[in-house]
């Protein structure tokens, strides 16, 4: 049986070739001409990448203490102010919109529920039965339905039998309630949305606009370099 | 503040508002900290802004550094921000990653060396390596950096350095054979291998 002989992984010879040789890896290099022929290769490229000459330096980096006093790091305003500067901008278009459609909208329905709950029984009863459209469309008959909806007390005496309920479909009791901007709830949610648009523009401009406008902060690349040529 | 000063006491000079003092450390590691940038950029624009960059981030850092060896921070600093100026480079690919080698008119003249094709054929190898190879063979080979040094301005074990070491030399003798200009340097040497054909790179490791 003969003996296979071994050589050295072609890595370790490459980090053997700056480090000190363990006695095994030594003996195998007495030994072997392939292994010692390619450790010294190693060597000598590992010899010439030591020798290669430094650049020359542009310039010196060194600094001048009044530009170094002068500079200051880039706050996060500075480098979020695009995305700061379009959210605010945002943020306001929405508060007035918000604002506009509230001052507008509670003029809509209230006052003439009231006007026609005064008389709205029999007007009601004699109505033919509404289709959704004719209820959508806010006619005569639709303003009385509403008016039913809007005085249970009042429809309850006026309308004992169960023809009252017949009359009226499901899309009117849809509108029963005073949805919207109008209602409790609905006053809550605008008057918390605009708040916090309102919040929003503000912090928004003070961040993305009157700071970079009155602390913007020195380039540090580019044309202000601050190490001497 | 003499230059035989130790960097600690620069820094910690620095760190006291002394600008001479930090001036001091940035023109004992300007070289070296240019010399790496330049050699893992190819580019001596980007190699100047990263350098300006590193120096400008460790003086507004020096409140916060607390170690013991300022080379190995700000090389740490522009080592980062190499990386990021490459991966923005591989975005836009109008920025050549890989570049020819420096004209002669860069570098200074070295006394000892005096092969500027085995130069060329060196520098041109070294480009053609992985970024993370030629990080380590640029701060151990080219500067003489120990491996612990290394290790902390790349922020990875020593046995990773050890092993990226390993395959970057392996990967430069490929390239170095291949090139005409490196075989005056094996010629010189007397140690050009005599390879038979069909001979594989690869070899079993020793038992």
């Amino acid at each position: 049986m003969t003996r296979h002989v071994s050589h050295i992984a072609d890595e370790e010879l490459a980090l053997l070739a700056t480090e000190e040789l363990p006695p095994a890896a030594a003996a195998h290099l007495a030994s072997c001409a392939e292994c010692r022929q390619r450790w010294e290769q190693y060597r000598t490229i590992a010899g010439a990448l030591r020798s290669l000459p430094a650049p020359a330096l542009p310039r010196d980096f060194s600094f001048d203490p009044a530009a170094v006093a002068a500079l200051r790091p880039v706050p996060w305003w500075w480098r979020y102010r695009w995305p700061i500067r379009v959210t605010t901008l945002l943020a306001a278009t929405f508060l007035v919109v918000l604002l506009s459609s509230a001052l507008a909208w509670p003029r809509a329905s209230p006052p003439p529920q009231r006007v026609a709950a005064s008389t709205p029984t029999a007007v009601a009863l004699a109505a033919p039965e509404p289709t959704p459209a004719e209820a959508g469309a806010g006619g005569e008959s639709v303003t009385a339905v509403q008016a039913l909806a809007g005085t249970p007390a009042e429809v309850g005496e006026a309308t004992p039998s169960p023809q009252a309920k017949a009359v009226v479909p499901s899309t009117d009791r849809e509108q029963e309630r005073p949805v919207g901007f109008g209602s409790g709830t609905g006053r809550v949610v605008v008057v918390v949305l605009a708040g916090l648009l309102a919040l929003l523009s503000a912090v928004g401009s003070v961040f993305g606009f009157v700071l970079p406008l009155v602390a913007r902060p020195p380039r540090l690349s580019g044309s202000s370099r601050i190490g001497n040529r | 503040m003499g230059t035989e000063d130790s960097d600690a006491s620069l820094v910690a000079a620095a760190q006291a508002g002394d600008h001479a003092a930090f001036a001091t450390l940035v023109r004992r590691y300007q070289g070296v900290v240019f010399a790496v940038a330049l050699r893992l950029l190819g580019d001596r624009d980007a190699a100047e802004d990263i350098v300006q960059e590193a120096f400008v981030r460790a003086y507004f850092g020096l409140d916060r550094f607390r170690g013991t060896n300022f080379r190995a921070w700000v090389l740490r600093i522009a080592h980062n921000a190499a990386l990021d100026h490459l991966r923005a480079a591989r975005r836009h690919p109008r920025v050549p990653l890989e570049r020819a080698p420096e004209p002669a008119r860069d570098v200074e003249a070295s006394p000892g060396v005096e092969h500027t094709g085995l130069q060329a054929a060196l520098e041109a190898a070294l480009a053609l390596l992985p970024p993370d190879q030629r990080a380590v063979v640029l701060l151990v080979d080219v500067e003489g950096l120990p491996y612990d040094e290394v290790a902390e301005v790349l922020e990875i074990p020593v046995g990773t350095v050890k092993s990226r070491l390993a395959r970057a030399r392996v990967r430069l003798r490929q390239l170095l054979e291949a090139d005409p200009r490196a075989r005056e340097l094996l010629e010189l040497s007397g140690r050009l291998p005599q390879r038979e054909p069909g001979a594989s790179d690869s070899m079993p490791p020793m038992e």
